[in-house]
């Protein structure tokens, strides 16, 4: 008994864009770990209790991975190339106060595992429980990083939300 | 880093910045759903099979593969071994197989049980050998079925042919009257097969 493909197409329409936005939060934004972790979900017998947990769990590790294996990007590059793109939708199509690039490079400020916080709990909408189980930690260490990093988030980002 | 001299926002207020910030939309990703669904050897969206109990297995696992295409082989061995069996017996019985006289609706079988004389007869121009309700088969008489039936479903097929386009004269293509079906066999076609590839 595999996922439906309804299922999976379900997951892919909610879950594929914050997904990718981990991605490229860790370093892989060619997205290739975003389709690997769909394709290993299609194959995965029985599924997973919680798939999109799931998920989550597969893309940060496939992107950790890619990190650690392209010798030829060097750190130079990657930095630039992140700093290149916008991880979200333009804000004159969205209803929001907040400046989309802004708030890129606000994210991308933080420290990684800050970063994962805020990312998997805002959009990938995963509960502190869940998060906990993807990453490896307790609960109460993810509620932590979490107050903490919006608390820097909102240094950062003040005058676009007054 | 955080200021220690900043005041620390109450959690109302991280609580409403988080759901501003959370109105960011993230960027789509850059792969398309159809491509992934393709990878999966699926049509675009996978709802074009339609069903909700409809799932996909995919696997994979190189080991799989390989135990899945060396079972497929031996398996298809055994099945071309046993047809080849098949076709020399049949031929061995073909031979001890009284003949039934062209056009004729007499039981061409000898050496049958007596009930045998419960016989209906198959009402079709042409060959056609007569199938009994209770026949008792051996190996051989199912052999001998197996063709009967065969030739049989030729002629019920022929005969019951749907308005064939013919052409006549010129360029126009005329529809031919339909034949009624002759079904006295009792027997339906429930298979997608098509008469029509006995013909063309």
């Amino acid at each position: 008994m595999v996922l439906s493909v309804q299922e999976l197409s379900q997951l892919w329409k909610e879950k594929s864009a914050s997904l990718a936005l981990l991605a490229r939060a860790i370093g892989d934004w060619h997205e290739d770990s975003v389709q690997e972790a769909f394709l290993k979900l299609a194959a995965q017998e029985p599924p997973p209790n919680d798939p999109a947990a799931w998920l989550f769990q597969v893309v940060r590790n496939q992107a950790i991975s890619y990190r650690r294996s392209d010798r030829r990007r060097s750190e130079r590059e990657f930095k630039s190339a992140q700093q290149r793109s916008n991880w979200f939708v333009d804000p004159k199509d969205t209803e929001t106060r907040i400046d989309s690039v802004a708030a890129t490079v606000a994210l991308q400020d933080l420290a990684e595992e800050e970063r994962e916080v805020i990312i998997l709990h805002l959009w990938g909408e995963l509960t502190f429980r869940q998060i906990a189980e993807v990453l490896g930690i307790s609960a109460a260490t993810v509620h932590r990083r979490y107050q903490t990093s919006l608390t820097m988030l909102r240094t950062r980002l003040r005058v676009e939300t007054h | 880093m955080l200021n220690p001299e900043e005041e620390q926002p109450s959690a109302e207020e991280l609580q409403e910045f988080a759901s501003v910030l959370k109105q960011l939309q993230p960027a789509v990703s850059e792969v398309d759903e159809r491509e992934l669904f393709y990878q999966l050897g699926l049509s675009a969206h996978g709802d074009l099979h339609g069903g909700n109990d409809k799932s996909i297995s995919v696997s994979s696992s190189p080991r799989f593969k390989s135990w899945h295409l060396f079972g497929s082989g031996i398996a298809t061995g055994i099945a071309a071994a046993w047809l080849m069996m098949v076709s020399l017996g049949n031929l061995g019985g073909a031979r001890e197989m009284p003949v039934a006289p062209r056009g004729s609706d007499v039981a061409a079988v000898e050496g049958v049980k007596p009930n045998i004389a419960a016989v209906e007869p198959i009402p079709s121009k042409g060959r056609s050998p007569v199938i009994t309700k209770d026949m008792a088969f051996d190996v051989e008489e199912l052999l001998y079925r197996d063709n009967t039936y065969s030739s049989s479903r030729i002629i019920i097929g022929r005969a019951s042919l749907p308005a064939r386009m013919v052409v006549s004269g010129g360029d126009t293509i005329e529809p031919v009257e339909p034949t009624p079906v002759v079904d006295n066999l009792g027997w339906r076609r429930t298979s997608g097969e098509s008469f029509e590839d006995f013909f063309d």
